[in-house]
């Protein structure tokens, strides 16, 4: 940066003597030593001991192979893993220099869940569970321990009672061929496999009756469920997988899968893969052929209650049984007399009985099932030993850790689900709601801001409406002190609220009423109420300040109307009295006495209901300075306005009435032009959303649209309401209250509820009730 | 300098020489543990002759070295088009690239002439591959369970002695499984590495989880495209959720009878190498100029050598159209010639794009599909089954690590796709896929993902010892290994 003693130095001045003394303490050692170098000060700070920016680092370069040092011995070693119980010893490369006797170096990576176990006793006397077993319990914390708390694994593998089969091996599953519920599916499918299984047929031939029962009751619910065609379909679907492991001359016979046993009979030999199975066969074929009638007469019949129709079914069964098989016909036929005979067993009334269902299918749990009753099981063993009162806090940390809300979990998880199974549809819907959204939050500001200077702008209209009767007030009390054309008033300090007056200046002659209903008013009681109590009480001066902080924004016609009323009631007295008439008058609805006190309807006006103050200038001053000043922006409209109506842009004669009076008609003019602003602005808005809306042709994305337009119309009905309340005039003023707060109700619900166009709607609204209604007050003055 | 010791601990690898073998229906892959290629791959299917009389061959052994990593890479001359470049030779290939119809020799296995009426058995590229009459083909595996022990026990021969040339008994031994395999097939793995070879220890892993290792990931869905067959598994922490298995008999060897269909369908005979004396080059779409060998064979045997031509136009030729297929994008793409061995060629269009799309829309594109293939659905919507039916809390893991593997998904394009058609499913998952450019990784992602688990540190407690064996029985596997 050039400095003073830059430009010094360029234009080849003398360094003045002050800046130098300035400059002295910066200077750095350096610049004495460039100096006395010689060198320019330009290089210097080039080649100069200042700090480099850039970090220089020395180049490294790899190290040599060291050749002169020894390479170091490897031994082919055996080892043993202290991790194993057998002894097993593997070998491997090692430095000759480590000691073999060694620890193993990943035996300290072998590490085991620490699993809460519990005693029987303990069990027995604290962890019982209606739905939880002992031995399913134990076999829970046997997964928990084997899959070291990875739910996943041991919702995986949960199947109790625990059996020793691969499920799927055998089948194909894609996921596809979900012909019925799968729950089903999955049943009929591991009950065939079982029944397939040719080591379970050689091993346990007992066991095959069973097993083939359990195809037969899975499959009957099913046929009940469904139509007996459709469970025969998804029985069918199923042989392709198992004729694979039978020969082709068996398919066939494999075809008709509701005679497992037959099928398990003649599949046997066939598998290759099972040797042990072979060997069996013959006995195992012949306990199975002899059972073979028996089950396949409980599958079709699904055990008739009567023994007649157990015979008869197994006519038919073993019938259907031989009659494919010899026939040798298509498939089809298969399925159809199959499927006729489950049609018919599904006719035949089901009494499972209980003697031929002794197993029941692998229980599966959800994973929250599980996690709940390991987390409960451990909550409570947290409980029931660590009873001692010192471990207090360790114990609440144990439990907290321990915590789990099933319920939530379900809950969540079903959430979940539901949030991934959205149509591409929906998830359109929801992002295109989401953009729309976000714009309407960005927009908010500036909705705000507009709908502000709305409100502001009929508020203005408000806070005159108060003032004016005020004014007016005030100008017939100082007529009647001062009397009128003096132009010149004395203020009086102890008035604060203009409408309030009549208490302080009328104190002598005080009415009761008027003894502590000014809100500002120190409550001076007579009686002795307290002063909560006193505003509590209703009073004609509140009544109105109630009303504008009530309805601040759709009633502004209410408020006029009592202003309006007040107003020339106050003007039209002009004795001392005045005030103390004015008072009365505004409130000539109800009785001005002690009884008021009890007046409950409106027992619950809130006290200290700020009033626009007039502002009071000390000393004194002329009338014409007391004139609202229009703003200089609309200066000329406004002057054109009071060219146009033939008036003077000055009262000729400036009286406190006069003044009020004109104070009064400037500001309407103001607040109508800008009125007509708005209008025209949220016209040529309305019209370009109109235009938008049309183009659109209905996408149907803001659904919030005629709920705004109804909002719209609820707060026109309410201004409405609100602007024949205020032509009926002040006799109706609560009605009028009532309904315009309904109105501003239904504006705000239509507002909130959604967007622009509501606030939009309300304005507009708005906008044609109020310039009529300042017309017409127009005209009236 | 580094400290040797340091690397080891960082990544807790501790080598103790073990073998891993990887079975798959199309190709064995078997080499050390800690290695980042498996030795030797060779095709998994065996052949033999029924006759004793039929097996006069000489016994020319090794030199049916087979050094490829392709499926098919016919030698012949004619294959102008192949794209043969992928071979990797490998460190132990001291044979180098052996033409396979060269190879007369007969390694002949002299072992196992057990309970068949099978002679003898021919094991590896070079001994498959060479035109004999009455020899049979066949893999022992479908659909990733073992058919037939006979021939597995032929492929493990092969593998360790013919192979690697190792003892057994020295090595401990780790082999991959399909994720459905059986208990019973996985007790006799174990009766046969304890009983015929003598390992020293033993132990299945599930490919799924392998392959998810060789990725990087504890948790992964892992979808694996075979020869045989396609499926999705579900791996959290090491562990396949067997609820979420998804898998379909629609892999690279149904492509190929497509493929074989759609030649037909065109009069065109798919004549391969091994009946080739003579060609003469002709125009594209012309009859082809050749003169045949008079080589009966058995149709085993035929359609093998088949599916090898076929196998290499698929390599050459197809592709996968990043974005759903399109008849008219397809149009414009450009055309990519293909001579088929007896010397018929031509340019090749759309047909090259339906072919690999049968593996996402089997609905539309499977030709003649039979009741069983009928049932097939694309493969996003496989993966997404398989993911749906797994907790909601795990999907988005799910969704964020799709591990692709295994030879079928090296089609051009199929990743890419693949991903496309995955973020078209409605779903509000990141789905991300890790599809390893590297065709060695694609090819073997379960072999390696055994040979770093096996070399790990950490991994050494969980071999099944011989002791275990002998204590327990064959059933401590699945304890074991779970």
């Amino acid at each position: 940066m050039a400095t003073g003693n830059d430009v010094r130095e360029i234009f080849q001045l003398k360094p003045s003597e002050q800046i130098r003394r300035v400059h002295k303490p910066e200077k750095k050692p350096g610049m004495s030593m460039s100096s006395a170098h010689g060198i320019s000060r330009e290089l210097y700070g080039l080649i100069g001991n200042n700090v480099s920016t850039v970090a220089f680092n020395n180049p490294t370069y790899k190290p040599k192979l060291n050749v002169s040092k020894k390479a170091v011995n490897w031994t082919w070693r055996p080892f043993m893993n202290p991790s194993r119980d057998d002894d097993m010893i593997l070998h491997h490369w090692e430095k000759t220099r480590t000691d073999p006797n060694e620890e193993y170096r990943f035996y300290k990576f072998n590490k085991a869940i620490n699993l809460n176990e519990f005693t029987s006793d303990e069990y027995t006397s604290h962890l019982q569970d209606s739905d939880w077993s002992l031995e399913e319990t134990n076999y829970l914390w046997d997964l928990c321990r084997r899959f070291d708390l990875r739910w996943v694994v041991i919702q995986d593998r949960y199947e109790w009672p625990p059996r020793e089969q691969d499920r799927m091996a055998l089948t194909y599953y894609n996921g596809n061929n979900l012909t019925a519920p799968p729950p089903a599916v999955a049943n009929i499918k591991e009950i065939t496999e079982a029944a397939v299984d040719p080591l379970m047929l050689t091993i346990a031939p007992s066991l095959l009756s069973v097993e083939s029962t359990n195809t037969s009751t899975a499959a009957t619910p099913a046929s009940a469920t469904g139509t007996g065609t459709e469970t025969a379909t998804t029985m069918t679907s199923m042989t392709p997988s198992e004729s694979e492991e039978a020969t082709a001359s068996s398919a066939l016979e494999t075809a008709d899968v509701t005679m497992t046993t037959a099928t398990d009979a003649t599949e046997a030999p066939a598998a290759p893969s099972t040797p042990i199975a072979v060997a069996q066969t013959p006995a195992a074929t012949s306990t199975a052929t002899e059972e073979v009638p028996a089950v396949v007469a409980t599958t079709l019949a699904a055990t008739p209650t009567t023994a007649a129709t157990t015979a008869d079914s197994t006519a038919s069964a073993t019938a259907t049984a031989t009659a494919p098989s010899t026939s040798a016909s298509s498939v089809s036929v298969v399925k159809d007399s199959s499927s006729t005979e489950l049609t018919t067993a599904a006719t035949v009334d089901a009494d499972t009985s209980m003697e031929i269902v002794s197993y029941t299918p692998a229980k599966t749990r959800s994973m929250e099932e599980l996690k709940n009753r390991y987390y409960a099981i451990n909550r409570i063993l947290i409980k029931i030993r660590m009873s001692d009162a010192s471990q207090a806090v360790e114990k609440a940390q144990l439990l907290s850790s321990m915590a789990y809300d099933k319920n939530r979990e379900v809950e969540r998880k079903k959430n979940l689900e539901i949030l991934n199974t959205r149509t591409p549809e929906q998830i359109e819907e929801e992002e295109a709601l989401y953009l729309e959204a976000r714009r309407i939050d960005q927009n908010e500001r500036k909705i705000t801001r507009e709908r502000e200077n709305l409100l502001r702008l009929l508020s203005t209209r408000d806070m005159y409406g108060i003032g004016g009767p005020a004014s007016a007030g005030l100008a017939g009390q100082v007529a009647g002190s001062g009397g009128p054309g003096t132009g010149i008033i004395i203020p009086s300090n102890s008035i604060t609220i203009p409408s309030s007056n009549p208490s302080n200046t009328n104190a002598g002659s005080a009415s009761n009423n008027n003894s502590s209903n000014g809100p500002l008013s120190p409550p001076i009681s007579k009686h002795g109420i307290s002063g909560a109590l006193a505003a509590a009480s209703a009073n004609a001066q509140n009544a109105p300040a109630k009303k504008r902080k009530k309805a601040p924004k759709g009633s502004t016609q209410a408020e006029e109307a009592v202003a309006a009323t007040a107003a020339s009631a106050s003007a039209s007295s002009s004795s001392a009295s005045g005030a103390q008439t004015k008072g009365s008058s505004s409130s000539h609805r109800r009785p001005s006495n002690a009884s008021s006190v009890t007046d409950g309807s409106s027992s619950n006006l809130p006290q200290g209901v700020q009033v626009k103050k007039e502002k009071l200038t000390p000393g004194a001053y002329l009338r014409s300075q007391k004139m609202t000043p229009i703003v200089s922006t609309k200066q000329q409209r406004v002057q054109a306005t009071l060219t146009q109506l033939g008036l003077p842009l000055k009262p000729a004669m400036p009286t406190a009435t006069v003044m009020a009076k004109w104070d009064q008609l400037t500001n309407n003019v103001v607040t109508l032009l800008d009125l007509k602003k708005q209008v025209d602005k949220l016209e040529a808005d309305l019209k370009v959303v109109k235009m938008r809306r049309g183009s659109a042709s209905g996408v149907g994305l803001f659904p919030a649209g005629s709920t705004a337009a109804t909002g719209g119309s609820a707060a026109a009905g309410g201004s409405g309401g609100a602007g024949a309340g205020a032509g009926s005039g002040a006799g109706t003023s609560t009605g009028s209250l009532a309904l315009a707060a309904g109105g501003s109700g239904g504006s705000l619900t239509g507002s909130s509820s959604d967007s622009n166009f509501g606030v939009k709607r309300e304005g507009t609204v708005d906008e044609t009730g109020t310039p009529g209604q300042l017309k017409k007050k127009k005209r009236k003055e | 300098m580094y400290n040797t010791e340091d690397i080891m601990g960082t990544y807790g690898g501790d080598e103790v020489a073990a073998l891993v073998l990887s079975v798959g229906h199309t190709w064995t892959q078997v080499g050390y543990a800690g290695e980042d290629t498996p030795k030797s791959i060779f095709p998994t299917s065996v052949g033999w002759v029924d006759s004793p009389a039929g097996a006069d061959q000489g016994d020319d052994a090794d030199n049916s070295e087979d050094t490829q990593m392709q499926d098919v890479s016919q030698p012949s001359g004619a294959g102008s088009n192949g794209t043969n470049s992928n071979n990797i030779n490998h460190k132990e290939a001291d044979g180098g690239d052996v033409p396979a119809s060269q190879s007369v020799g007969a390694a002949a296995v002299p072992t196992k002439k057990k309970k068949t009426l099978r002679g003898k058995y021919y094991v590896g590229d070079g001994e498959i591959s060479c035109w004999r009459p009455n020899m049979e083909i066949k893999s022992p595996m479908k659909d990733g369970l073992v058919e037939d022990w006979d021939a597995l026990e032929q492929i493990w021969d092969h593998a360790f002695l013919k192979r690697l040339r190792c003892d057994p008994t020295e090595h401990p031994l780790i082999i991959t499984e399909s994720a459905w395999n059986t208990r019973e097939i996985r007790e006799k793995f174990t009766e046969l590495a304890f009983e015929k070879y003598n390992f020293p220890a033993f132990f299945v892993a599930k490919d799924a989880v392998m392959t998810a290792f060789a990725s990087g990931r504890p948790h992964a869905l892992v979808v694996d495209s075979g020869g045989d067959m396609t499926s999705v598994v579900p791996v959290y922490d090491g562990y396949v959720l067997r609820k979420g298995i998804m898998r379909q008999s629609l892999g690279g060897d149904v492509l190929s009878e497509q493929v074989l269909q759609q030649f037909e369908s065109n009069n065109v005979d798919v004549v391969p190498q091994y009946l080739i004396a003579k060609k003469s080059p002709v125009e594209p779409g012309q009859k082809p100029i050749v003169t045949l060998k008079d080589r009966p064979a058995t149709p085993s045997f035929h359609k093998m050598m088949q599916m090898r031509v076929i196998h290499d136009y698929k390599e050459s030729v197809c592709q996968v159209s990043e974005t759903s297929y399109n008849e008219q994008n397809i149009g414009t793409r450009p055309q990519k010639p293909y001579e088929l061995p007896d010397g018929y060629n031509l340019n090749f269009g759309a047909e090259r794009f339906k072919i690999p799309e049968i593996m996402f829309n089997p609905k539309d594109f499977l030709k003649n599909p039979t009741p069983e293939q009928e049932n097939f659905v694309g493969l996003p919507k496989l993966i997404f089954n398989s993911a749906q039916s797994c907790d909601i809390d795990f999907r988005p893991t799910l969704f964020g690590s799709v591990v692709l593997t295994g030879g079928n998904t090296l089609f051009p394009g199929f990743a890419d796709r693949l991903h496309w058609e995955l973020n078209s499913i409605p779903h509000s998952y990141k789905v991300k896929l890790h599809a390893p450019g590297n065709t060695v990784e694609r090819k073997c992602g379960s072999w390696l993902g055994g040979s770093i688990m096996a070399s790990l540190g950490t991994f050494h407690q969980l071999w099944i010892s011989r002791k275990e064996y002998d204590e327990t029985g064959a059933s401590i596997v699945n304890k074991k290994c779970v």
